[in-house]
């Protein structure tokens, strides 16, 4: 039923998605309360490995809640109950047994709103090493040179290591940010509407980023901007009211949705 | 013509309650002021008979003699209150750090409301409780300590632990107000990247609330360098420099009301008192000015 505007609508790039299509993560049946209150219900889907997955939907359909599902993030909030299961490599990530710390270390995260720590760019990116409890220098500072190369940052900021990262730009903060995710190597990099709160062309850096970063990790990023899922994504899950309405290829999604509510969020006639 | 009235009535109301607050707020700084000048006064003259030198480092106190050489005043509030710092403000903040960060969320009300209760008993109680439970205790650690024949359990070190107990309820709130402002941004980040409750606790939000726990803990030590019924009721009272940690001695604010009832107004005797009571003022603008100095600039996220 797609219809021609919708491609027209957005500009969409598509780029290749991994070819072997191994599964990275898989929730499965996942349900999350904030009290008694329902935020997603019955969600299954895959991520697979090396693919950027996009999700999205309007405010308060769930998609953030699933995001911080999948690296145990909703623990840290009072009176949320999770059921269901979501695998990693297999695995399953809330099992009695399992330390979520452990967990957030293969998955790493970054936030709406760029959260550097009142620290200097250098212990920034170290953070995640040295409460992982690596003390040899070389390693670190080796690390957080690799890590902010990685985020694009190091240019910018290889003269003035030793300064606050405060002091940096709102969009060197979030690339400031990416770099501490990403000293840690995790597997997975979860993304929550990362470039939300920047101007476009620190938006495009962002987005430049993301697409190299699924080079050596798997990506999932929450965003309300359509333009911006069509992009950088190699799939879209489409989440309304707390359920996950479609999930396909992003291509599909953008210009043949399977869902009437797809379409309509995607033309723009709620959301 | 009644629209009118009321509004003329309004407006003598008005004028009236304005009135009132300005008397009010003139008066609080009209006392305050009268305040420091009738110290500064007195306390100067104080000064000049003795001279600061002799007042400030001299180690005999005999009021009957005319003798004032105040350094076992200051050197008893000194370390009494630094003392209090180490017992009762470092405990208190890590308490606090723990109350935020890692208490289970149900108990953090109640822990806190407790600690308000703490915060709100009378000097005089603690100062009682101390008497009756905390110096036989000290005293059975003295003579473990310093053997048989040491002196009693009244002493520096009562003073000490009585004070660090009674600061840190108030140590402990206001680290608390400190901590809990700490953006919980930097909480979600830290947990993030694998780090764990502790972990964030002290390299994340220990850092974050730092400003805010240098008040508390300043605030502390000049409350512990102002209290004394409590310390008078525990410290021994004599007036000279202690020989060890348990001997009894003296502080600024409880010697002054040791003195206080034979010291005639005009005299040296309570010319001297102004004097010291001067010395403890400076102590406290200079922990307060201390304080903004350490705390200055810069934003804690």
């Amino acid at each position: 039923m797609g219809s021609p505007a919708l491609n027209q609508l957005v500009e969409i790039t598509p780029s290749p998605a991994p070819a072997a299509a191994t599964v990275k993560m898989r929730a499965d049946d996942l349900t999350v309360r904030y009290g008694s209150k329902v935020a997603i219900a019955g969600i299954t889907l895959e991520v697979r490995t090396h693919e950027i997955l996009a999700l999205i939907g309007p405010s308060g359909c769930g998609k953030s809640t699933f995001l911080r599902a999948l690296n145990r993030m909703n623990d840290t909030i009072e009176a949320t109950t999770t059921t269901g299961s979501i695998e990693l490599d297999g695995e399953p990530i809330y099992g009695p047994e399992v330390d979520p710390v452990l967990v957030r270390r293969r998955v790493g995260m970054v936030f709406q709103r760029s959260n550097p720590f009142p620290k200097t760019i250098f212990e920034n990116v170290a953070y995640g090493l040295r409460i992982a409890g690596e003390r040899d220098r070389s390693i670190i500072s080796g690390t957080v040179e690799r890590a902010l190369r990685q985020a694009a940052l190091w240019d910018e900021v290889k003269d003035r290591l030793e300064e606050s990262g405060l002091g940096l730009s709102g969009g060197q903060q979030q690339r400031l940010c990416i770099a501490r995710a990403l000293a840690v190597e995790p597997e997975v990099l979860l993304m929550d509407e990362p470039a939300s709160a920047l101007d476009p062309i620190a938006t495009a850096k962002i987005e430049e980023l993301v697409s190299e970063l699924s080079e050596i990790l798997t990506i999932v990023i929450v965003t309300h901007n359509m333009q911006q899922a069509a992009r950088v994504s190699h799939r879209t899950g489409f989440f309304y009211l707390g359920r996950l309405v479609e999930i396909d290829d992003t291509t599909n999604i953008f210009t043949r949705p399977q869902e009437r509510e797809t379409e309509d969020y995607i033309t723009g006639r709620f959301g | 013509m009644r629209t009118a009235a009321v509004a003329s009535d309004r407006g003598s109301r008005e004028a009236a309650v304005r009135l009132v607050l300005v008397s009010c707020a003139g008066l609080v700084l009209l006392t305050t002021v009268a305040m420091l000048a009738f110290l500064g006064h007195a306390g100067l003259k104080g000064i000049r008979e003795v001279g600061l030198v002799p007042l400030l480092s001299g180690i005999l106190w005999k009021p009957e003699a005319d003798t004032y050489g105040g350094l076992p005043l200051i050197f008893g509030t000194f370390v009494s209150a630094g003392g209090a710092i180490v017992v009762g403000a470092v405990p208190a903040v890590l308490a606090a750090l723990w109350t935020t960060e890692l208490a289970p969320r149900s108990t953090r009300s109640a822990y806190r409301r407790t600690m308000e209760v703490a915060a709100a008993v009378p000097s005089v109680v603690y100062g009682w409780l101390a008497l009756v439970y905390l110096v036989p205790q000290m005293e059975k650690v003295a003579h473990h300590v310093r053997g048989q024949g040491a002196t009693g359990g009244e002493g520096l070190a009562s003073a000490a632990v009585l004070l660090g107990i009674m600061i840190a309820p108030t140590v402990l709130l206001l680290s608390l107000d400190s901590l809990a402002r700490v953006p919980s941004a930097l909480r979600d980040a830290s947990a993030a990247l694998g780090a764990s409750p502790w972990q964030t606790a002290t390299r994340v939000i220990l850092p974050g609330g730092w400003r805010g726990i240098v008040v508390a803990v300043f605030f502390g030590f000049a409350r512990a360098a102002g209290e004394t019924m409590a310390v008078q009721m525990v410290i021994g009272g004599a007036r000279k420099l202690p020989e060890n940690a348990f001997s009894p001695t003296t502080t600024i604010s409880t010697q002054i009301v040791m003195d206080m009832q034979n010291a005639r107004p005009g005299t040296p005797g309570s010319n001297v008192l102004f004097a010291m009571s001067l010395v403890l003022l400076v102590v406290s603008v200079i922990v307060v000015l201390g304080t903004r100095w350490l705390t200055r600039g810069g934003k804690t996220a």
